[in-house]
């Protein structure tokens, strides 16, 4: 079953912003149980970034998106270096 | 719309409206003098807008707020995960590019955009202005030469840009645009030569006093189970931006002028000429294929949605 993290992630902050809008609204009243729901800790949050990536990084490429990728990085390695451009910017040549 | 009617001329152009029109004048007619759109939602233009609101909450929350790359991080994704909402794209084919555009790779992206150009570490670091960093910037310029139909002011010209960046290694200025895209390879790289819409953002920079050296374009490849990375500069000496400027005087002009023509037409659609050619068919066909493929589109209008577009507004704001 895919995109569990990502599906936990999303129900907890959405309940999060919800919340939030209650206590911006009325922080007197905002039940104490609740506050701890406000905000996700930061420690536990990354490790669901983490979680949503490498549910991603196991899924199967199709041989197309291999060869995109691969693509991807030759065009990437002909992109004119920084020296050379740095040459242009300052040499006049356009 | 009613036959005869033709609505109100637009005032503020950007290089969507300008790129509608030189694809073709039917195109501008129906999109973005009458704002149809094609119902439903874009996966395209969802994801990146809500990759934009990502990228664009997490730098202000560390380079202006002053928070940690992690938390500033967390508030980039929380921004996503609100900005998606309850989006679903049903009609996708599941094998197609449009497919692997979804809120999980969306927080990936974003993840992976910071460990490609880390927020402390990246050698382009947004310019500020009297200490406010320049993170998602707007300019509107009014463009003399041109002349609105019927007041006959100067036509304005807006952009709206990602990042304004100051390169330390070029000691330069320059405009940073993200791009996300299911394809980085040499055709990718090839789009922004001559693109009008980096010319426009550069002039813009310059007409406040920003002596931007061009542009850099961040292309963020979408892939179904990886983020890929691609990073394009290009420069644009002033002769290229008044070769632009030149262009797009003459484009406006000629929109001006077929409005102006529509307004003593009975139907004024046909003061707009159909190109009759690609436009009709790249990017998964023009939106409006239904309309100019009948002979009485009026029947055909109440499947489309209105909705005005706004150049200084994000999709999805």
């Amino acid at each position: 079953m895919p995109d569990f993290a990502m599906q936990d992630l999303r129900i907890r902050v959405l309940r999060a912003i919800e919340l939030q809008k209650q206590y911006e609204a009325d922080p007197e009243h905002f039940p104490e149980e609740l506050k701890v729901q406000l905000q996700i800790p930061a420690e536990e949050y990354a490790k669901i970034i983490e979680a949503i990536r490498q549910e991603r990084r196991s899924a199967e490429p199709s041989k197309a998106v291999k060869t995109k990728a691969a693509k991807a990085k030759s065009a990437a390695a002909a992109v004119m270096p920084l020296d050379d451009f740095m040459n242009e910017l300052h040499g006049g040549l356009k | 719309m009613t036959k005869g009617h033709l609505a109100p001329f637009p005032t503020v152009w950007d290089s969507t409206i300008r790129s509608a029109f030189v694809a073709c004048p039917r195109q501008f007619f129906w999109g973005y003098l009458n704002h149809l759109r094609k119902s439903g939602l874009s996966v395209h233009l969802h994801f990146g807008g809500c990759f934009a609101k990502g990228l664009e909450v997490t730098r202000k929350s560390f380079y202006a707020a002053g928070e940690s790359a992690s938390s500033a991080l967390i508030r980039g994704c929380n921004a996503i995960v609100e900005q998606w909402g309850e989006a679903e794209f049903p009609d996708v084919p599941p094998r197609s590019p449009a497919a692997n555009k979804t809120l999980p790779s969306c927080i990936d992206a974003l993840a992976s955009y910071f460990e490609e150009w880390p927020l402390a570490e990246d050698r382009l670091q947004p310019y500020r202005f009297n200490g406010v960093p320049a993170v998602e910037m707007s300019f509107a310029v009014p463009i003399v030469g041109t002349a609105h139909p019927v007041t006959g002011d100067p036509l304005i010209y807006a952009g709206r840009f990602d990042m304004l960046g100051y390169w330390e290694d070029a000691d330069s200025v320059f405009i940073c645009d993200e791009k996300t895209s299911s394809n980085l390879g040499n055709a990718w790289i090839n789009n922004w030569k001559m693109r009008g819409q980096l010319t426009g953002y550069v002039f813009g920079a310059r007409q406040y006093g920003l002596n931007a050296a061009g542009c850099i374009v961040r292309g963020i490849g979408i892939l179904k189970s990886e983020i890929t990375f691609t990073q394009v500069i290009e420069t644009r000496p002033e002769w290229q931006v008044q070769q632009w400027l030149s262009t797009l005087r003459y484009d406006l002009n000629r929109a001006a002028a077929m409005w102006a023509q529509a307004a003593e037409l009975e139907t004024p659609r046909n003061a707009f000429p159909q190109a009759l050619d690609s436009a009709c068919s790249s990017y998964g066909g023009c939106p409006f294929l239904d309309l100019c493929d009948s002979e009485h589109p009026e029947r055909w209008i109440g499947e489309y949605d209105t909705l005005q577009w706004d150049p200084l507004r994000r999709v999805g704001e």
